[in-house]
């Protein structure tokens, strides 16, 4: 038999693989992922570097977005993202943190589970049919609570947006709450503290890095949706005024992308700066999930008692 | 043969789902005495004291039925604050189990949730309980110190610590020592010694010698039945249940 440490990278990988066809053709199945991500990276580097070059920071911080006069100013698309993407986010972690608290800690343990699948399936609804629910109904509603002319606002594909990512929240941060060892809850419920001042002062200190965790990639679900936003957000290339104003549509970049690449002539810079949009959101999003991912990682939860 | 009881077990079931954990139980237990139970694995003998402080509700599927005076009270009348019995009733566990806290922290947390004191009046307790548990010596200079960084024996001192914070009167331990290496052992089990002054301890153990050596009063359980139960002397020198002899004697267990 063939001792089978790779501790020595991937030369050694490469002379194991030769000898074996069928873990080759595993190897080759595995690396498919890896290499499409770097070529696709490459691939948007390339396209957005003309962008890059030319409009520099203006891509960024440039107010004005108008195809027409050739103005590609990413700044009200990035800020419409962020918008929409923060009104999701305060929406929803409030009411996923609070619904999972309940869920592992208050709910008998017969409605655990169903109660859970049923949180799932929100993650299974396809996202065009939260927009079309959000154009149909949600957006007229809002229209007539706030006498606004048109619903689609950063609002509306906020209120959207916060339902889309309740499952990933709700999960996530479940997950660290039931992964607090029983231990420290004997300990405190023992003691005589309640329920509540259990949760509070012994499963929330020990939860909270995994919580965050379910935030960010919340966060990295929400900026990256496009159908149901941009059927929804309003589709104004134009930062509201007042800038905190959520009743005022706003123009995403995912949107702006789904939206305009099709008639963007390739090569034009209208083309590259929508990839370089596009690079903008990849690495916000990368970013945010490696965070996530760190955290989530060194969570100190299960940290056992030495003997 | 417990006149002054503390406690008082009174035909006590228990069921986890079809399982019969408990099944009749009745016996008293002497205020300010040292009283163990044992018996061999699965007999019951967590079950009998977890229904003490009423922490067997917790788990899925626990029903019980019988009654547990403690002070002539019912604690499974539905008029009792559960809240308040498991201050009454403090429970040490098997495994130390400190909060990923600082050792101040750990023994404040029950003062704090009961708002039995502030300030200073914390400072206090944590000292009193620290001195108490034999453990202030060893942790005065580093309160601020993580649990954690405590050895094992330590922290189970941490754990009493805890439970006396609160003014117990009754503290329950789960085979405080299984955990703990030869030396602590000795420590933990001089200090049952000592709190049996001033409080009721009762302690689960399948160490036969351990219960010999700190309890005032042994009962033997077996399948969910208490089988003998006087004073530790007479258990071990003059068992009158068949049951009993062969346990003592290392026969099963």
């Amino acid at each position: 038999m063939e001792t089978r440490s790779f501790k020595k990278g991937l030369p050694k990988l490469f002379m194991h693989l030769r000898s074996q066809p069928i873990e080759f053709v595993l190897f080759l199945c595995a690396s498919f992922s890896v290499v499409i991500l770097l070529l696709m990276l490459l691939f948007v580097v390339m396209e957005g570097s003309l962008a890059f070059t030319r409009l520099g920071t203006q891509l960024i911080l440039g107010q004005m977005w108008k195809t027409n006069s050739d103005l590609y100013g990413g700044f009200p698309l990035i800020y419409g993202s962020l918008m929409v993407v923060s009104g999701a986010l305060l929406i929803s972690i409030p009411l996923g943190i609070c619904t999972s608290i309940f869920i592992a800690e208050i709910l008998p343990f017969q409605l655990r589970d169903p109660i859970k699948s049923v949180i799932e399936l929100l993650a299974s609804i396809p996202s065009v049919i939260y927009g079309f629910i959000g154009v149909t109904f949600l957006a007229p509603l809002i229209a007539s609570i706030f006498g606004l002319q048109s619903g689609a606002t950063a609002f509306t594909a906020s209120l959207i947006l916060a339902i889309m990512v309740l499952p990933t929240i709700v999960g996530v941060s479940g997950e660290t709450i039931s992964a607090v060892p029983i231990e420290y809850k004997e300990a405190a419920l023992a003691l005589g503290a309640s329920k509540w001042q259990t949760i509070r002062n012994v499963i929330l200190p020990l939860s909270k890095s995994g919580m965050l965790a379910s935030v960010m990639l919340g966060f990295g679900r929400a900026i990256g949706e496009t159908v149901a936003v941009l059927m929804v957000a309003g589709n104004v290339a134009m930062v509201p005024t007042p800038p905190w104003n959520y009743l005022a549509p706003v123009y995403p970049v995912t949107a702006v992308i789904a939206m305009q690449m099709g008639e963007a002539a390739v090569g034009s810079l209208e083309y590259s700066a929508l990839f370089g949009l596009g690079l903008i959101l990849f690495i916000i999003t990368f970013a945010v999930n490696t965070i996530a991912d760190v955290i989530v990682r060194r969570r100190p939860v299960g940290r056992s008692v030495q003997l | 043969m417990v006149n002054d009881a503390k406690v008082d077990i009174r035909n006590l079931n228990v069921w986890f789902g079809d399982n019969h954990v408990l099944k009749d139980v009745s016996f008293k237990i002497r205020e300010k005495a040292v009283t163990a139970i044992m018996g061999p694995s699965g007999c019951g003998k967590t079950t009998l004291i977890r229904a003490i402080n009423r922490m067997n509700e917790l788990i899925c599927g626990c029903r019980t039925s019988g009654e547990v005076y403690i002070n002539g009270h019912n604690i499974y009348d539905g008029n009792i604050n559960v809240y308040e019995l498991r201050r009454k009733v403090g429970m040490v566990f098997q495994k130390p189990n400190p909060f990923p806290k600082s050792i101040y922290e750990n023994v404040a947390f029950g003062p704090r949730i009961h708002k039995m004191a502030n300030g200073r009046e914390i400072d206090e307790i944590v000292e009193r309980s620290l001195r108490e548990a034999a453990l202030w010596d060893e942790v005065k200079d580093r309160l601020q110190d993580s649990a954690f960084n405590l050895s094992g024996g330590q922290q189970q001192r941490l754990c009493i610590a805890r439970a006396l914070a609160v003014k117990p009167e009754i503290i329950l331990m789960d085979e405080p020592c299984s955990a703990l290496d030869p030396a602590a052992t000795t420590k933990i089990e001089a200090l049952i010694r000592r709190l049996s002054k001033r409080y009721t301890v009762i302690i689960v153990t399948h160490n036969l010698q351990q219960a010999a050596r700190v309890s005032d009063f042994t009962a033997f359980l077996y399948e969910g039945r208490l089988i003998e139960y006087s004073d530790t002397k007479s258990v071990f020198e003059n068992p009158r249940s068949e049951l009993t002899k062969n346990y003592i004697a290392g026969k099963f267990g």
